[in-house]
């Protein structure tokens, strides 16, 4: 058996089926999405349908060439493909363009692409190639700081752009590295940082009548419980455990209770300094504050009509009248799922919900079967970037996560995105298609 | 495998079960939104896409008698911005904000370039939602911003949207403005007051969807509530009287410097009136500097302004003594031209060139003598003053003339003796004109109705209500009271009259109509007005009458008040507005006056006709001398057809729910007429309209897009 016959029977073609499945479906939505009332002329490459059928075939065409390169050739890029996208990364801070308030783009006449959207893969690439040096675990100091600035260096050059959406998505290799060893109390230390972040923004949104103050923030009072609470919670704890614990227990309790001080005023001042008006009212919209603004909610509400109003099977491909007259702003891009809530229904959502769960858990599944530590490390890097699209963008679409944007992987349209998420689920397929050939 | 390589492998179960958990998750809200929260959704998604609402109706235009358009509904709109809006770039906006403001600048006109773009600035800083950038907007402006840079994005990336409203519009300006009226939301003036339940028509209610741009579509061709559009109403106004009738009364008022004036002609036997104007000076007149007053038609003083009448109130009183059985040859001895009445002295005019000495009651009200026409009704009434007060209201002026338009004054005529400030004394003034009060249109109807056989005719500014251009109702005249006085003093009354304007008498007016080729009569009157302490030197002088004299054919009245210019008297400042207005009606009326000028356009090549505009039309065809015909007199739009020696005028069909036919139209009217209908229209070429995409009649559906081939 030739090495390559052997490449092509061991690909994983389940995978390759969802994912082709999932970008045919975002194609065909997506010239739904840009129709209008009009009629679609399928031959022509003018609209957008056209243009991302566009798209798909160059995919195509870069998935062959990903599939046909050396496995060991990504290895040993990992570390130039990383530095040079931290790069431009940096060059386009200065060099970019802007398009919906980020400076995310290079442009080049009448097409631009985003680099972060490649970065992605190689900030994947990077991490396994350090975890997978020498045991390749999370268990010295080194190694965990080293680990963090691999993703930390191109979240923060994101986050100049400043693309929050982005920012999010990089924050999933957290899952990637708590497979790889990371103390599960980072997840924990997460959790209450959640808690103490929609705290912060409930009590911030409220105003508080004090004594010899006057009104001001309810954040203050949320300060005080945290302090005083805090403490008299720790109190009782360290005065019920053994005396030998209690040292421990006392540093543990006020590193606690500090940190979620200073995490809860620094989100206060982010909330209040840092954030436009446009997106503090989309944080409080989430929580169901009132905001005053009637059209602060625009874009939720119309996205919910419009999933809403599709009921049991939609009302047809082509057919919904919201997405026809366009009232979700960016529907072919951030909001596209809506199209496949009007158009098709439960049935329809649940499809590709399912579709992309699926697809979820066969990365999983094909990262654990791995002896390479390096392709692992990868697949559980796709993995966590495709999770935190998929969770961000849907959660978003149905009320549950705040209005971030932030494509549907594979399916939203836009070609920067689709090649990203090519190269970056390819790579991991050519990886796991030589699992038996190659130790690493 | 090591013991931690299976206690990390663990982790990759933890992952795989957080994972399915929180797919599980997002899958229940989805079945939550689309089966729980199904009706509500579904009922939010049909309200942001399917609503019934309501449909303005147009409001009905208003015509003068020959066709010409007083008062129309043009669209306008506005500019506003919404600063805020989601899908606005900032940095394109930065790029184009010159451009814009230089835009605005060039189209708006009103501010500069710098101040459009500084205004645009704060609006975004404040974080403004509905800027202001600009009002009365015409349709060739918006439709030239909605080319500009940024603009061009549209609504929902820019945030600038045109808001469309209709504006009321009087191509004639200030020509009978004030009677047209205003039609604003409260506080209505004029017709637009008075027939504002005919004109603005009945709101309609249908269910319509929303198409994209947030338009709003007819979801079917079925009203749930039809909606009626406003009756047209044809005046009775005839808009070449009434510019001559206003520009005579204009010019003596800047000649004299004077407050007010107003004219009003009425058809006699109809009681139609044809022309009104009302002139009020801005401003009190000093200080001018060397420049005209400027006047405008700011109050309907014909009708709003009650005021004491003075010597034309002089008919009214001298009929009720002629009734009351005073023969018109009663000698009166007036004496040197100043007599006592219970301890207040009157005078005659001539009173410091020795008086009239002994007058004839006719000779009396010729030479407008006070002591002459106060002994002739002390002589009748002052055994029974209250038979006077019965005389004057047997003749209807103490009555509102009752026309049909807001704000009519009432008159103030005692009706019994010892009501209010009635005194001994109140005889004889109101003889003279004073202690009553009466408006110009009111003096004029009693004016009229001794022209008239004794028939006193309700004064009408409506001819007939139309709707799309056939006649819904027709208003004929009405008589409100008919012989007032014998045949007798009406005979003696009208021979009085034309004795006041007889060039060859001695009248007050004798020296007015010398030269004009028909005879008028009438009454002058030079009043005192009060001010807040009495009789003050200020004078008002008036006119009424009717011509010709042997057959009345039409009554009018020149009031004029406050002149600055030394000259107060009713012959010398009103007359001579009558006069002008009245030569006028006389030579183009060819009822009065035949006309004999043969037709001198007798070149049978006539220019190419095109449809159009009908005032248009005519004007050209009026300044080209080529002979037209009209079919009908009424509509806006005109289909020109040539003949061999003329151009037949028909009206050009405008269907309220069909794609008009704009073939053979230049693009202005087009544009109007299709845009009215809703539709967007685009063009090629230019010249006139060639082919439309749109076949005509096609039924009319809101924001098509039509276009137009120009040659």
């Amino acid at each position: 058996m030739s090495r390559r016959l052997q490449i092509r029977n061991r690909l994983d073609w389940f995978t390759m089926m969802l994912v082709a499945a999932i970008a045919v479906l975002g194609w065909l939505n997506i010239a739904s999405a840009t129709a209008g009332s009009e009629a679609v002329d399928w031959l022509t490459f003018d609209g957008k349908g056209g243009k991302q059928l566009l798209w798909l075939g160059v995919c195509t065409l870069i998935a062959f060439l990903v599939l046909n390169v050396e496995g060991e050739f990504f290895v040993r890029i990992s570390i130039l493909s990383y530095l040079s996208l931290l790069v431009v990364l940096a060059a386009v801070l200065v060099f970019g363009k802007v398009i919906g308030g980020a400076r995310s783009w290079f442009a080049f006449g009448s097409f631009s692409l985003q680099p972060s959207e490649f970065a992605k893969s190689t900030t994947a690439l990077m991490l396994a190639w350090l975890l997978s040096r020498g045991d390749g675990k999370l268990r010295d100091l080194k190694t965990r700081l080293q680990s963090i600035a691999i993703v930390g260096l191109p979240a923060g050059l994101v986050l100049l752009q400043p693309d929050a959406g982005t920012v999010l998505v990089f924050g999933g290799f957290v899952f990637a590295l708590y497979r790889e060893g990371l103390s599960g109390n980072v997840l924990v230390v997460a959790f209450a940082a959640l808690v103490v972040a929609v705290a912060t923004i409930l009590s911030g949104a409220g105003t508080v009548a004090y004594p010899f103050f006057g009104p001001a923030t309810g954040v203050y009072v949320l300060w005080a419980v945290l302090a005083g609470g805090g403490g008299l919670v720790l109190w009782f704890l360290v005065q019920s455990s053994l005396p030998r614990e209690r040292k421990r227990l006392k540093r543990i309790g006020a590193v606690a209770i500090l940190g979620a001080l200073v995490f809860s005023g620094a989100m206060q001042f982010g909330l209040e300094k840092v954030l436009a008006k446009h997106q503090r009212e989309r944080i409080h919209v989430l929580f169901g504050l009132d905001v005053g603004n009637p059209d602060a909610d625009y874009n939720i509400r119309h996205a919910k009509a419009a999933i809403g109003s599709g009921g049991w099977s939609g009302k047809g491909y082509m057919n919904g009248p919201m997405t026809a007259y366009a009232f979700v702003p960016e529907q072919e891009t951030d909001f596209i799922f809506c199209t496949v809530g009007e158009e098709w229904g439960f049935l329809g959502s649940t499809a590709v919900i399912l579709l992309y769960l699926t697809l979820l858990l066969r990365l999983i599944y094909l990262a654990e079967r791995q002896r390479s530590n390096f392709t692992r490390v990868y697949g559980y890097g796709v993995a966590s970037v495709l999770f935190m699209h998929v969770l961000i963008n849907v959660g978003m679409v149905l009320g549950l996560a705040p209005v971030i944007g932030i494509p549907l992987p594979l399916f939203s349209y836009g070609g920067s995105s689709l090649m990203g998420f090519t190269v970056l689920i390819f790579i991991l397929l050519r990886l796991d298609a030589e699992r038996f050939s190659v130790l690493r | 495998m090591s013991d931690l390589d299976r206690k990390y492998a663990v982790r990759a179960w933890i992952l795989f079960s957080v994972l399915l958990l929180i797919g599980i998750g997002i899958f229940g809200k989805v079945i939550y939104i689309q089966t729980y929260e199904f009706e509500r959704w579904q009922q939010q998604g049909q309200s942001f896409t399917e609503q019934v609402r309501s449909i303005q109706p147009s409001r009905g235009q208003i015509f003068s008698t020959n066709g010409s358009v007083l008062a129309t509904s043009v669209p306008v709109y506005e500019l506003r911005w919404d600063s805020q809006v989601d899908g606005l770039d900032a940095q394109a906006l930065d790029a184009a904000l010159e451009d814009l403001a230089q835009g605005f600048a060039r189209i708006i006109g009103k501010r500069d370039a710098v101040t459009y773009k500084n205004r645009l600035r704060r609006a975004r800083q404040s974080g403004n939602r509905y800027h202001l950038v600009g009002n009365k907007l015409s349709y060739l402006q918006m439709k030239e911003l909605k080319e500009l840079p940024f603009i061009e994005r549209g609504r929902l990336r820019s945030g600038f949207m045109f808001i469309r409203e209709d504006k009321r519009l009087k191509p004639f300006g200030e020509l009978a403005a004030r009677t047209v009226g205003i039609d604003r939301d409260s506080n209505r003036v004029g017709l637009e007051a008075s027939w504002n339940a005919e004109l603005q028509g009945v709101e309609g209610q249908q269910l319509q969807t929303r198409a994209s741009g947030g338009v709003w579509i007819p979801a079917t061709d079925d009203y749930v509530v039809e909606p009626q559009n406003g009756y047209d109403l044809v005046s009775t106004i005839d808009m070449h009287l009434q510019d001559v009738a206003s520009r005579a009364l204009e010019k003596q008022l800047v000649k004299h410097n004077a407050a007010w004036g107003t004219v009003v002609l009425m058809e006699v036997a109809t009681g139609r009136i044809r022309a009104i104007a009302n002139l009020t000076r801005q401003g009190d007149g000093l200080d001018l500097g060397g420049e005209a007053p400027q006047y405008a038609e700011s109050y309907n003083h014909a009708i709003g302004t009650a005021v004491e009448p003075g010597s034309t109130f002089k008919l009214a009183t001298l009929m009720a003594a002629l009734e009351a059985g005073i023969a018109p040859e009663t000698v009166l001895s007036t004496g040197n031209g100043r007599m006592v009445f219970h301890g207040k002295a009157m005078h005659d005019s001539n009173h410091d060139r020795g008086g009239h000495g002994d007058l004839t009651l006719e000779e009396a009200f010729e030479v407008s003598s006070n002591i002459g026409t106060a002994l002739a009704i002390k002589q009748a009434f002052d055994a029974e003053p209250q038979a006077f007060l019965d005389g004057l209201n047997q003749l209807g002026v103490a009555d509102r003339t009752g026309i049909r338009l807001a704000g009519e004054a009432e008159p103030k005529v005692y009706s019994e003796v010892g009501e209010g400030r009635w005194s001994a004394l109140s005889l004889t003034q109101m003889a003279i004109g004073y202690e009553v009060t009466q408006t110009p249109l009111q003096t004029l109807a009693l004016v009229n109705a001794v022209a008239n056989n004794g028939r006193v005719m309700e004064p009408q500014l409506v001819e007939s209500l139309l709707s799309n251009g056939q006649v819904a109702e027709r208003f004929e005249p009405r008589v409100l009271r008919d012989g007032i006085c014998s045949e007798a003093t009406l005979a003696t009354c009208r021979r009085m009259m034309e004795g006041v304007a007889d060039p060859n008498g001695n009248g007050t007016a004798n020296d007015v109509f010398k030269k004009s080729p028909y005879r008028v009569a009438g009454k002058t009157g030079t009043a005192w007005i009060a001010g807040p302490n009495g009789y003050d030197g200020r004078y008002r002088a008036s006119f009424a009458g009717y011509f010709p004299a042997e057959a009345p054919k039409y009554s009018c009245i020149v009031v004029i008040a406050d002149t600055r210019s030394g000259v107060y008297y009713g012959s010398t400042i009103a007359g001579p507005v009558f006069q002008e207005l009245a030569d006028k009606v006389y030579a183009t009326d060819p009822t009065l006056h035949p006309a004999t000028e043969g037709n001198f356009a007798e070149t049978p090549h006539l220019p190419g006709a095109k449809d159009g505009a009908k005032a248009d039309l005519l004007t050209l065809y009026n300044a080209w001398g080529v002979t037209y015909i009209e079919t009908e007199r009424l509509g806006d739009w005109a289909r020109a057809t040539t003949q061999r020696d003329s151009v037949l005028v028909s009206p050009l069909p405008v269907p309220a729910s069909a794609v008009p036919d704009v073939r053979g139209l230049g693009l202005r009217d087009a544009l109007y007429l299709l845009e009215n209908a809703g539709l967007t229209v685009t063009t090629d070429g230019i010249g006139t309209v060639r082919r439309q995409s749109i076949i005509p009649g096609t039924a009319l559906r809101h924001a098509r897009t039509i276009h137009l081939e120009l040659s």
